[in-house]
């Protein structure tokens, strides 16, 4: 389903070029849960950055269900993302000045579906954050904040998530219950790649992908 | 969920960041159009002071018309009684009486307890050469006042002038250097320069008044004279007809006729008070137009001035605002919002900033006019197409202003974001 043929990426960063992926080639099927990991710095952002067609690669290309993602243009891109991308990040991007509920809806400004409202309220059920709904971010705790952000990934329905370290401020009971929520999203038919380095999530991940450093000019 | 849904919470929720922006739009908008609506006011102003003065000067003179009246009305007629043969045409054409009538007259008109008249000047004029000088002059010989014997005595209207004195018209004297005391002859005779008259413009400044008994002797005319002046003539009704009737009883035969009508006297000092009255109004027409010139020029400083103060500080803000919004912006991006999306986001923002600005600047300019200026009817300055120019003008000063940090932002790179967070 998701395939990276021979991907390069480097940043010049104060006149100096930092190689950060290198030939990175990786094959991922439909409902399988991978676990990125490595030393910091060593690229693994980059990679799913480039992964979720949200930074273009200096070489090599990305393919999902046979399209090359990098062939498509800007606003093509975007369209991709809005339907068949979930995001994740570790610092969750919540909008302060909307609620829970709003927030989870968000996606619906890139792409307009009928039942966005049901299903928001359903995701924020199952993750028990209905009593939170119209709470605001700067109210909610870091579990609940990255519960949201899930949420809020998930609500499209998108065929493949993409997370980046998302346990990493988590205590352990928010942890497993994010966790738990992935695994489930992978048992309904969901893939996932996930940019960790918490040894727990990386172990309920069917494959582990371990990213090395490259040598930088 | 809409984008719109977003401009609004966002705008509720940093009320600081949008009120600092509104400020300044409704102050640039409040200058603008106060000034405009200023200038407005103060035309409406003028023409309210120049209608004002106009119908005061109408009004007083009115009554100055009528005050000419009654004063007139107090003065009375002032006659000139001429003898029966004196042709009247020659008497205008050579503005003085060539035949004469005895002075007798002048006394017995004094005797014959008129009523009407109050004042008497007998005089003896002849137009003469003047050998010593090699000139023509009018020579007018005067006893002054006769006093009316039956009545209590009055403050004179003239002064008789002394034997052996002259009283000397302003050309004679001015152009042979006479003063006051010094020492003249005419047709052989001796006299010391009493007065000299300042210019009258009339036949006075070609004349030279003296004693009536030593005229009478020099033009050889004794006991004679050629006209009595009769001024201040009072009678029932105002009517010279009466006057002359009472004349003609004492003097039979000698001709009354008027000095001057008092209607023409009127319509003089009534065209140099609404000449008086006209400058005063174009005066201040000048004031007023002076001060609106100087409202335009301190206008077309202050305007864009304001305007660009106001641009300037809009545009930090939403820079400060896109900085604030970069995270949001990058997950934005990242869900898939468009960047016309996000550009959206800050325009409309900056578009509700400019439309409640145009409304409340454009409130506010009106109070302020409607304080400082007092204009009869304020609802005139309400100007439909200066509350459009004021709409248009400053959500296009807002929109303006925000569009480089809002492209800046909407061009942000959404990977670089999430990476850098």
């Amino acid at each position: 389903m998701l395939e990276l043929r021979n991907v390069d990426k480097q940043y010049i960063k104060h006149g100096s070029r930092i190689r950060v992926l290198q030939d990175i080639s990786l094959a991922v099927d439909k409902g399988e849960y991978v676990a990125v990991q490595g030393p910091s710095g060593c690229g693994k952002t980059t990679l799913l950055l480039i992964t979720g067609a949200l930074l273009r690669p200096d070489r090599g290309r990305v393919l999902f269900n046979g399209i090359d993602l990098y062939n498509l243009g800007v606003k093509e891109r975007g369209e991709f993302r809005a339907s068949n991308v979930g995001f994740v990040f570790q610092q969750y991007h919540l909008i302060p000045y909307l609620t829970v509920l709003e927030n989870v809806m968000t996606p619906d400004l890139a792409r307009r579906r009928g039942d966005t409202l049901n299903r928001g309220l359903e995701l924020l059920e199952r993750l028990s954050l209905s009593h939170r709904r119209n709470h605001r971010p700067a109210e909610l705790s870091a579990g609940e904040k990255q519960r949201a952000a899930l949420a809020r990934a998930l609500i499209t329905g998108p065929e493949l998530l993409l997370a980046d370290e998302i346990t990493g401020n988590l205590d352990d009971r928010n942890a497993g219950i994010v966790l738990d929520f992935v695994k489930n999203f992978v048992n309904g038919g969901g893939t996932v790649m996930m940019v960790t380095h918490d040894e727990k999530a990386a172990a309920v991940a069917h494959r582990t992908w371990s990213l090395a450093p490259v040598f930088s000019e | 969920m809409r984008l719109w849904n977003l401009v609004i919470k966002e705008i509720s929720r940093r009320k600081l960041n949008f009120a600092l922006g509104l400020i300044s739009i409704v102050l640039a908008v409040a200058v603008f159009a106060g000034s405009l609506t200023l200038l407005e006011a103060h035309d409406l102003r003028t023409e309210q002071i120049i209608a004002q003065k106009e119908r005061e000067t109408r009004e007083r003179m009115a009554v100055l018309e009528d005050d000419y009246r009654k004063i007139m009305k107090n003065l009375g007629f002032n006659l000139l009684i001429l003898p029966r043969e004196q042709n009247l045409s020659d008497l205008y054409l050579d503005d003085y009486a060539a035949h004469t009538m005895p002075e007798e007259y002048v006394t017995r008109l004094s005797e014959s307890r008129i009523m009407s008249i109050r004042h008497l000047l007998p005089s003896l004029q002849r137009k003469i050469k003047w050998p010593e000088q090699r000139r023509t002059i009018i020579l007018i010989g005067t006893r002054g006042e006769v006093p009316l014997l039956h009545r209590d005595p009055k403050e004179p209207i003239l002064v008789a002038v002394p034997r052996g004195s002259a009283v000397v018209g302003f050309e004679i004297a001015s152009s042979i250097g006479l003063e006051a005391g010094d020492e003249i002859q005419i047709l052989g005779r001796k006299f010391i320069v009493e007065k000299c008259n300042g210019e009258r413009g009339s036949k006075d400044d070609i004349t030279i008044w003296i004693d009536l008994q030593q005229a009478q002797e020099m033009l050889d005319e004794p006991d004679k004279i050629n006209a009595i002046l009769a001024l201040k003539c009072h009678c029932i009704g105002n009517e010279i007809a009466q006057v002359r009737r009472e004349v003609n009883a004492v003097l039979p035969g000698v001709q009354v006729i008027e000095q001057g009508t008092k209607v023409l006297t009127r319509a003089e000092a009534r065209d140099r008070a609404a000449v008086e009255a006209r400058q005063a109004i174009e005066a201040e027409i000048r004031n007023r137009a002076e001060l609106r010139r100087e409202g335009e020029n301190l206008a077309s400083v202050l305007v864009p001035s304001i305007s660009l103060a106001a641009g300037i500080w809009i545009a930090l803000l939403f820079f400060a605002n896109a900085r604030q919004r970069r995270s949001e912006i990058g997950i934005l991006r990242a869900i898939g919002v468009k960047s016309s999306g996000v550009l959206y986001l800050f325009l409309a923002k900056a578009l509700v900033m400019g439309i409640a600005g145009a409304v409340i600047g454009f409130v506010l300019a009106l109070t302020v006019t409607f304080l400082w200026q007092k204009v009869p009817q304020p609802a005139s300055l309400l100007d439909p197409r200066l509350f459009a120019l004021a709409l248009l003008f400053a959500p296009l000063l807002s929109l303006l202003a925000s569009w480089i940090p809002v492209f800046l932002a909407s061009q942000q790179d959404p990977a670089l974001v999430m990476k850098e967070e």
